[in-house]
């Protein structure tokens, strides 16, 4: 059990602010799709596997080391991401959009099983390495010394979602998304291309997924064909926190998640964080049935 | 329809005896072992169905309930050394009780709230069963569970263990059918539909959910205590996120919502990786692949009815009944005489007479057909029978109603007016427990309903209907009847499961009731049609009858006639005439058609800005002053 000082919980907050950046990350896409296409898209973790893997192919034809690396990284990460993105709205879900709702579900989690064991079947199911020449070393943060690629990673959860939200609420294709989220029948009345953003917000939010598979590699070191399946039930349990339809819910909803773990593994017991965090879960639904951040909108009867 | 039915039944039995003579023609053990592992997925994949299929909830945890039916019989069984007999029904209950225990809080969470609760359930049985080192050995699992012994059979091949899976997917498959082919099953199928429409006819939402998820629970347990007896070896793997998924792709590939589709659903999922088996490393992605193929071709699934857009659909279980001879009952024939318009479904009408809702006693000496029947107005009849005083309620800074009293009196008709967004439809909100108010308090007949949930308001007598019709469009027009009648029956699980005496007179005594109220709205003609198929002006009688049917003392109507034409609209007040003419019921009508309002309403209140601004007979509200002003506007 870890000891309560100061240096040590700062250590162990930013611990869990990066994983929680990363859950954070996750819930944002899935949390986008879901509010566009009204349909939780399984797939969601693979997304998340199968970029990681991309970009640790090309990682040695990056011709940078340090930060530039690291962005490139990124970038290429979200270029992949949104490219599985199309490919899957394209391929998946516009297919089945008048089909039964169940129907895409399902859909995704066939989707799922093929790349899982594709990625299994062509690179082999053990962990690879995965590593970033930057950041490396430690900062001083107050009394504490913390691995800088663990702040490094906490930032970029924040900087994105706060890039996404400049750009849903500042350009006319961001309203157009957020439109359709809200009512998809009524953007259409009013002249939305609910085609158009439906593909654009599964390219945004598989490429936050892409993202956060390239950040959680660095952070743990390593990638593995089966990650994406604890990375879609992370970023599910985040959006519900958050409230579903809810974006800025969703990110907070990672980092609290994040940290909760974090502390309840250093303090409680790391063998029954997941059943303490689901218990928490269930009691705090059955307390707020709209999420810890979401609000209950009475319906219009 | 009858060679429909001959054809099916000639399906199923064929189907069973192929099933049960298979493994006695192919010898090869190992297409018994194969046989038996479909045998436990369709049983699994059967009881999500009901869930999933016809309670239309997102169950991601129902692999952790097959779990804690495995542990407790392997447990049971390397413990205390019980047989299968013991740990089998120790396994359902077990599991069973999980799930009543923890969907008590939860199934009011509605869509993906509800589906992230059972998976928190699912991953902590998971979570549980691998870290409880002392108990569960955690990894290592346990082995050494005794084979399946029936006390004078021992199952011990796999073909004996098969023909035990296939006993149990009869089972599961009887108690589903009994289930959703019940009055409760038409309750689960209506909240399915709209859980609010369903709340506002009584419908008890949470508990019908409760029995459901509570059911597929104990027979998934059923179904984990037969794998840990028949496996002989219990460790976690087999009841993670993984196995839920493949359960519902079982049930969705197979058709939602469909008797046989799980079954075929299990079938397919279950032998496909065996047939892929030649494709050594590359058969999951095939089958990955083949799964997104088989959605594509067939969103529906393979036995799913209708087309892309369809919804689901409830077979029709109760044909209409026959018109040769009144069932044997004596109590009604004194109701016959006496039936006010003595029509031709007097006869059946009167069976449903001689029982009335629990509580309604007094109503015993009505003469009139149970579902056209007010219940008798209180002992003090001049006491209102709905009481408002001083209800607010604030949406984020804006004050919809502020300070509203009213009363309605027995059998009175009261119209509610105002300028659009005066309040009326948030009153009535109010009234019917859809919305909890600020602040104030509302009493109906003598109890306080301030924070009753709707369909406890609803069982109170006290109905309302919605300004958007809501109806539940994969039921026809008689289920929807049905569904809101069943409630006042109160049946039991145990009643509804066994098909007891008790129920079966209560299923001839509902058949009867909307026999007649179909007949009476002149409904009969559509009755086996699905609601959202019906015209505007059908849609909104079968609304008014569905409302009737529950028997209410006070209906809320919130504009009945929005979106009709002139000679809709009076034939709706017309309709409203009649319904007070013979059910003695109040009536608290809001609506914007004049005509209709000064035709029906005996006294009229007048909302503008959340307050009351007039109240008074129809020609002397229509002249105030300050009703005029909230309508046509000008300067005070």
């Amino acid at each position: 059990m870890a000891a309560v000082t100061l240096p040590v919980v700062i250590d162990q907050l930013v611990s869990g602010l990066a994983i929680g950046g990363v859950y954070a990350l996750v819930a944002l896409g899935f949390a986008l799709i879901f509010g566009v296409l009204r349909a939780a898209q399984f797939a969601h973790g693979e997304v998340y596997m199968v970029v990681a893997f991309l970009v640790l192919g090309v990682l040695p034809w990056l011709p940078w080391s340090g930060p530039l690396q690291f962005l490139l990284a990124v970038v290429a990460a979200a270029v992949f991401g949104a490219a599985a993105g199309v490919l899957i709205e394209r391929g998946v879900f516009r297919p089945l959009a008048a089909a039964p709702h169940i129907a895409p579900i399902i859909s995704t989690i066939g989707l799922m099983i093929l790349l899982q064991n594709l990625v299994a079947y062509l690179k082999g199911s053990e962990l690879h390495r995965f590593a970033l020449a930057w950041p490396q070393g430690n900062v001083a943060l107050g009394p504490a010394s913390v691995p800088a690629l663990k702040l490094v990673i906490f930032g970029t959860a924040l900087v994105i979602p706060a890039l996404l939200q400049v750009a849903l609420t500042r350009t006319q294709l961001g309203r157009a998304i957020r439109a359709t989220a809200i009512d998809p029948e009524t953007a259409r009345l009013m002249g939305v291309d609910t085609a158009r953003t439906s593909a654009v917000a599964f390219a945004i939010g598989s490429a936050l997924a892409g993202i956060a598979g390239v950040l959680v590699g660095a952070l743990y070191g390593v990638v593995y064909a089966t990650m994406g399946v604890s990375a879609l039930v992370k970023g599910y349990t985040a959006t519900i926190i958050g409230g579903v339809g809810n974006l800025v819910g969703a990110v907070v909803g990672g980092l609290l998640l994040g940290v909760f773990e974090v502390l309840v593994a250093s303090y409680v017991s790391p063998r029954w964080t997941d059943s303490i965090v689901f218990a928490v879960l269930i009691v705090l639904l059955a307390l707020r049935p709209h999420g810890l951040i979401g609000r209950a909108i009475p319906e219009k009867l | 329809m009858w060679h429909e039915v001959n054809r099916q039944r000639a399906l199923t039995a064929a189907a069973v005896v192929a099933a049960v003579a298979a493994p006695l023609v192919i010898v090869d053990p190992y297409i018994h072992r194969l046989m038996a592992t479909v045998a436990l997925a369709a049983v699994l994949a059967v009881s999500l169905n009901l869930v999933l299929g016809y309670g239309g909830l997102l169950a991601l945890g129902h692999a952790g309930f097959y779990g804690i039916g495995a542990y407790t019989a392997a447990l049971l069984s390397l413990r205390l050394g019980a047989p299968f007999l013991l740990t089998a029904p120790a396994a359902a209950v077990g599991a069973a009780l999980v799930a009543w225990v923890v969907a008590r809080p939860i199934l009011s969470l509605r869509g993906h709230y509800f589906a992230m609760a059972m998976l928190a359930v699912g991953e902590i049985v998971v979570q549980v069963a691998y870290n409880w080192d002392g108990v569960t050995r955690g990894a290592s699992g346990l082995p050494g569970v005794a084979p399946p012994d029936l006390f004078i059979w021992t199952a011990t091949t796999h073909r004996d263990n098969y023909y035990l899976g296939l006993a149990l997917l009869g089972l599961a498959l009887l108690a589903v059918r009994r289930f959703v082919g019940s009055p409760l099953g038409l309750g689960l199928v209506a909240a399915r539909d709209d859980d609010q429409g369903a709340a506002s006819v009584g419908i008890g939402v949470a508990q019908t959910r409760t029995l459901a998820l509570a059911l597929a629970a104990g027979i998934a347990g059923l179904a984990g205590a037969l794998y840990a007896h028949y496996i002989t070896f219990v460790s976690v793997e087999p009841f993670q996120l993984e196995q839920t998924i493949a359960l519902l792709a079982m049930v969705a590939v197979g058709g939602l919502g469909t008797t046989w589709g799980p079954v075929a659903g299990a079938i397919l999922l279950t032998l496909l990786p065996e047939l892929l088996r030649g494709l050594a490393e590359l058969r999951m992605v095939v089958y990955g692949g083949l799964l997104m193929l088989v959605v594509w071709l067939r969103p529906q699934g393979l036995l799913g009815a209708g087309g892309l857009r369809r919804g689901l659909r409830v077979p029709e279980r109760w044909a209409p009944a026959p018109r040769t001879g009144v069932p044997a009952d004596p109590a009604p024939v004194a109701a016959r005489a006496s039936t006010p318009d003595g029509a031709s479904a007097a006869a059946s009408a009167a069976v449903a007479a001689s029982r009335v809702a629990p509580g309604d006693v007094a109503n015993r000496a009505s003469p009139r057909p149970a579902l056209l029947t007010a219940p008798a107005p209180s002992a003090s009849a001049d006491a209102p029978l709905l009481r408002v005083e001083h209800l607010t309620k604030d949406f984020a800074g804006l004050r919809a109603v502020a300070d509203v009293s009213l009363e309605v009196a027995p059998g009175e008709i009261v119209g509610l007016i105002g300028p659009n967004g005066a309040g009326k439809s948030t009153v009535i909100n109010l009234i019917s427990g859809a919305h909890r108010p600020t602040s104030g308090r509302i009493w109906f007949a003598g109890r306080e309903i301030t924070h009753a949930d709707p369909s406890r308001v609803a069982r109170a007598g006290l109905v309302r209907t919605f300004q958007h019709i809501r109806l539940f469009p994969s039921l026809t027009v008689r289920q929807n009847v049905e569904a809101a009648y069943q409630v006042r029956l109160g049946l039991s699980f145990g009643a509804v499961m066994t098909r007891s005496r008790r129920y079966r007179e209560a299923m001839e005594q509902m058949r009867a009731a909307v026999d007649e109220a179909l007949a009476r709205f002149g409904l009969e003609g559509v009755q086996h049609r699905l609601a959202g198929t019906l015209a505007y002006g059908d849609q909104r009688r079968v609304e008014l009858v569905r409302a009737l049917a529950t028997q209410p003392r006070l209906l809320l109507l919130d504009e009945p006639a929005a979106g009709m034409n002139e000679a809709e609209s009076a034939e709706l007040a017309r309709l409203l005439q009649e319904i007070r003419q013979h059910h003695g019921l109040a009536i608290l009508l809001v609506e914007h058609h004049l005509d209709v309002i000064m035709e029906v309403c005996e006294r009229l209140i007048v909302l503008d800005h959340g307050t009351v601004i007039a109240t008074g007979r129809p020609e002397e509200v229509v002249r105030h002053p300050e009703v005029l002003r909230a309508y046509l506007g000008g300067s005070p």
